[in-house]
């Protein structure tokens, strides 16, 4: 978790170093074959079967649920949603929260490699200036998302309240408020090709 | 070499002084009769020194008898009976339980001492000897022969308070086995050559009394295996249980001549094949098909010596492979799924300066007093290799070596609150934080400038010279390192009995300094290395067991600081940096658990608990059968109550869970940067009825296969096409999920303008996420 947190970072915080450089071409790639690298094949989920928080009620009337329960059904519906993951960020001291709420979705794909590579050549001519080791994401053709969904919402508490009174007791909190700005569902295919390359810029 | 005893004062019986031995005429001339029986009782013997001399140099056993198990005066009856079955010498040998006592082992002038011992035991014997080997070689004949060992406990002493070994029996049946002396590499060597021998044993249990102190006003008696000291309260509690039943063959030669000089040189040559063995404490570790081999071309030696740090005695091997397979292996549950087989290929051979050698010294660590054992050890190890089979399908860890140097203590100590004979406080009363030589109750082992380093080349799947390929990377977040160089300084104390029944305790206090841990690494060293790194961890009443959930660690009171001053991409030493990381860890009450089973079937790219249903959602049903590792970790965060300011600084608590990003310093120097701060988080339950509650924590589930997987080429004329058949591959199924996280604030931190927050919360709820890999080689 800790190492996995630390990696990541560094990918979300190097676009800027990333933008010069341009995709390796598949002749390249296979030169590399038999050597250390990666190629990884499966799927990244965000509660693809609910979260461990909230259980899903069997109906979407907040009236009806318990403690532990949520259903993150589009308005209207009759037909109760499990809940996605939800993150809140309170950006001034005594304000309110920004909320990502019902973020979930799988993203399956084959062939995402990963791998150390040296680059000093190529490139139109930058890679000899460059002359740096990177790490290699090899990006698989396609990405398939399924069930994907996030809403954007502002909320008076970090933390999700049952505002509607109810059977349940500790799980309500009349205060409780939080609005939707907007949602949004996706499912289909995207095309993803070339190479990530990432290095540091300390 | 020599040995002789000192000023002994033998005690034996007068019928057993008056006996002369029978010569082979008379002993055939009573072939068939019902032979010779010698039974005696004699009051044991004793000798104030029993010396081994080599080179010069001593080691000396002081203070040695033999008794007769009992109250004070009690004989010792033994009975052994003489036959001659046609060419065959057969010897029963029976005898009521004895006591071995060696009060002190010392070396030469060294002023330390290994402590003292007290094995307790009843031995049998009987003994079928023939002149003429097996067909086709010389010796002496032993087939048929057997030793039996029971009702035996051994009691090991240091500085008044006792390990001891407990419920020790054995049974060896040498079947076709014979000794004989032969010509070797190094000149006439006695050899036992083992035939088909079965070696069959039980342990049933390691446990302490720090109770009993050398001291008369804290007790009196010596404790024996029937009269245990009840005043320690853990004195029933055990590190677990024992069973062994080994097929063993090949031979086990000893020549005389040490690594230099004289000395003694032991050469296995040593199979195990269809064996098992058992590890139990309320779950089991068991291998049902257990084989192996251990060889050494050049022998172990044993050699008494001097350096710098006094005299000692030196084992040492250029050369020593140790391959063992556990087959049919479980974890936990003995009705549980099987882990599949797990095997070890280790291969120790001198390299130039990097050696093989143990260099034994009496004493153990300067602050406990002067008995004990301190080990200064030299290992060297290359082209090894772990493997896992998982339903058949093979995985090899391989490339593995490591080298290293260190000084390792042995000592059972006892913390408490003031000073006494065989008692030492502990130096962390009032601070647990000032240094790494605390004192807590049990048996200690000391680290001491342990600087070594490991590396695995990669993963093999499917052959073991199947193409080299990465996927050691997925097992970083159990903080396994494709490489990992260390300098390791501390202690770790290990009590017997675990968080319920046997198993063990422990507490410990570790600095890793100098540290360099790859989190991915390629065939050339290049990758992503931590480097600069100091691990700063400490474990207060953390436990491991066998239980029937599998392995076990539960971590107590956890804290630990990971600074790594630089994350360099490429070469570890010169690699680019992208700045410092820091990460201070704070849990309580977190686990790590290991059992058997693996992933089984799921659902690739959808939902669906069933292939039908798995497929009709569009995904793709794997099912990696009924074998395999599954890991569970599971991490409390605990919230840092302290209140600091929190308006123009960074909180430096010790036990706070903290993460710290620092770049463009000036000058190399820590806090000489820009930093940023993800300061105090921890972990809730998300009740609102109980906003105190923690204890779902982090918790990452791996389930390790070796199984099929799809894949595409990514170049050449089927590029895009499916490779068939599907590959194997290292098959890693993660599962990350949490109920609630909470970040305090967000800082960032400039050198000269202090800090400012730029969040004042963050709140991560109801979390499931999983990613379901599987590693095969870039095609």
């Amino acid at each position: 978790m800790t190492f996995k947190t630390v990696c990541w970072l560094f990918l979300l915080g190097s676009p800027m170093a990333m933008a010069d450089l341009l995709a390796l071409d598949d002749h390249h790639l296979s030169q590399h074959s038999g050597q250390g690298g990666v190629y990884l094949s499966g799927e990244f989920s965000i509660n693809k079967d609910g979260g461990v928080l909230w259980n899903t009620p069997t109906s979407t009337n907040p009236a009806t649920w318990t403690a532990n329960q949520r259903s993150c059904a589009p308005s209207g519906s009759s037909t109760p949603e499990s809940c996605g993951m939800r993150l809140a960020i309170r950006a001034e001291q005594a304000g309110g929260w920004y909320v990502l709420d019902n973020l979930k979705g799988t993203f399956s794909f084959e062939g995402l490699t990963l791998r150390t590579r040296f680059i000093n050549s190529g490139f139109a001519g930058d890679g000899a200036a460059f002359n740096q080791d990177v790490l290699e994401l090899g990006l698989p053709n396609e990405v398939r998302f399924k069930n994907g969904s996030f809403a954007f919402a502002v909320a008076n508490q970090g933390g999700w309240r049952n505002a509607v009174a109810g059977s349940s007791g500790t799980a309500v909190d009349p205060s409780y408020q939080q609005t939707n700005i907007y949602s949004a569902r996706i499912d289909g295919t995207v095309r993803m090709q070339g190479n990530l390359l990432v290095f540091p810029k300390n | 070499m020599h040995c002789r005893i000192l000023a002994t004062s033998l005690l034996l019986a007068p019928l057993a002084q008056a006996m002369q031995n029978l010569d082979d005429h008379s002993l055939s001339a009573i072939n068939g009769q019902a032979g010779i029986s010698l039974e005696s009782q004699d009051a044991g013997w004793q000798a104030d020194a029993i010396d081994y001399q080599q080179d010069g140099r001593t080691l000396s056993l002081r203070q040695v008898s033999q008794r007769a198990q009992g109250p004070a005066g009690t004989l010792a009856d033994s009975s052994t009976r003489l036959d001659v079955v046609g060419a065959q010498l057969q010897v029963e040998h029976s005898s009521s339980p004895q006591v071995l006592k060696i009060g002190d082992v010392r070396v030469g002038n060294a002023p330390g001492s290994f402590g003292a011992l007290r094995l307790f035991y009843t031995l049998g014997a009987s003994l079928k000897i023939r002149a003429a080997a097996a067909s086709g070689v010389s010796g002496i004949g032993l087939d048929g022969s057997t030793l039996s060992l029971r009702d035996s406990a051994l009691f090991y002493r240091d500085n008044g308070l006792d390990l001891i070994v407990r419920g020790v029996a054995f049974d060896a049946f040498l079947n076709n086995a014979y000794l004989d002396i032969v010509q070797g590499a190094n000149g006439q060597q006695m050899q036992l050559a083992l035939g088909n021998s079965r070696f069959v044993a039980t342990i049933a249990g390691i446990g302490l009394d720090l109770a009993h102190l050398d001291d008369p006003s804290m007790g009196g008696a010596e404790a024996t295996p029937q009269a245990p000291d009840t005043r320690w309260s853990d004195y029933q509690r055990s590190f677990g249980s024992l069973k062994m039943d080994l097929r063993l063959g090949g031979r086990l030669s000893l020549a005389g001549g040490g690594a230099s000089g004289e000395g003694i040189r032991l050469i296995p040559d040593i199979t195990i094949s269809n064996s098992q063995f058992q590890y139990a404490d309320s779950g089991v570790m068991r291998a049902d098909n257990f084989s192996g081999a251990l060889r050494s071309t050049n022998g172990i030696t044993l050699d008494l010596e001097a350096d710098a740090g006094g005299e000692h005695v030196k084992l040492a091997f250029q050369d020593l492979r140790l391959n063992a397979t556990l087959g049919s292996l479980i974890l936990g549950n003995p009705n549980n799924l099987k882990l599949g087989g797990l095997a070890v290929d280790l291969n120790f051979a001198d390299q130039g300066s990097q050696q093989n050698w143990l260099k034994l010294r009496p004493g153990g660590d300067p602050s406990s007093a002067a008995k004990g054992m301190t080990v200064d050890a030299s290992w060297s190890m290359l082209n090894s290799s772990l493997m896992l089979e998982d339903n058949g399908n093979r995985m090899w860890f391989s490339g593995l070596k490591t080298n290293g140097t260190g000084q390792f203590t042995l000592d059972v100590t006892k913390a408490c609150a003031a000073p006494g004979p065989g008692c030492h406080p502990s130096v962390f009363s009032g601070s647990e934080r000032g240094d790494y030589s605390g004192h807590f109750d049990g048996l200690r082992l000391g680290l001491k400038n342990v600087r070594g380093s490991y590396s695995f080349e990669g993963l093999r799947v499917g052959q073991a010279n199947a193409p080299l390929q990465g996927g050691t990377e997925l097992l970083v977040l159990t903080e396994i390192f494709p490489a990992y160089d260390f300098n390791l300084n501390g202690q770790i104390t290990l009590r017997p009995g675990g968080f319920a029944g046997d198993g063990l305790r422990f507490d410990a206090d570790i600095l890793g300094t100098d540290g360099k841990a790859a989190l991915t690494v390629d065939e050339n060293g290049k990758g992503l290395w931590l480097t600069g790194t100091t691990y700063d961890l400490h474990f207060r009443n953390a436990s491991l067991d066998v239980s029937n959930n599998g392995l076990e660690l539960r971590k107590g009171e956890y804290w630990s600081k990971l600074d790594v001053s630089d994350l360099r991409w490429g070469n570890k030493i010169n690699g680019a940096s992208m700045g410092r990381v820091m990460l201070k860890r704070y849990e309580s009450g977190s686990t790590i658990t290991v059992s058997s089973g693996g992933s089984g079937a799921l659902c690739v790219g959808a939902s669906g608990a069933s292939a039908t249903a798995c497929g009709s959602n569009g995904g793709r049903w794997e099912d990696r059968g009924n074998e395999g590792l599954s890991v569970k970790l599971r991490s409390i965060f605990v919230r840092d109550g302290s209140s600091e300011s929190i308006s123009n600084g960074v909180v430096t608590d010790e036990k706070r869970n903290q993460l710290l990003i620092e770049t463009n310093r000036t000058g190399n120097q820590n806090g000489q940067g820009s930093q940023l701060v993800v300061d105090n988080f921890h972990t809730a339950d998300g009740d609102p009825g109980n906003p105190a509650a923690n204890t779902y924590g982090v918790n990452i589930d791996l389930g390790l296969d070796v199984d099929k997987t799809k894949v595409r080429y990514k170049s050449g004329p089927n590029i895009g096409q499916y490779q068939t058949p599907d590959p194997l591959g290292f098959a890693v199924n993660g599962r990350i999920h949490f109920r609630e996280v909470n970040i305090e604030r967000i800082q960032h931190v400039h050198p000269s303008g202090g800090a400012v927050t730029s969040m004042y919360g963050i709140k991560l709820q109801n979390a499931d996420m999983r990613a379901n890999l599987t590693a095969t080689p870039i095609n």
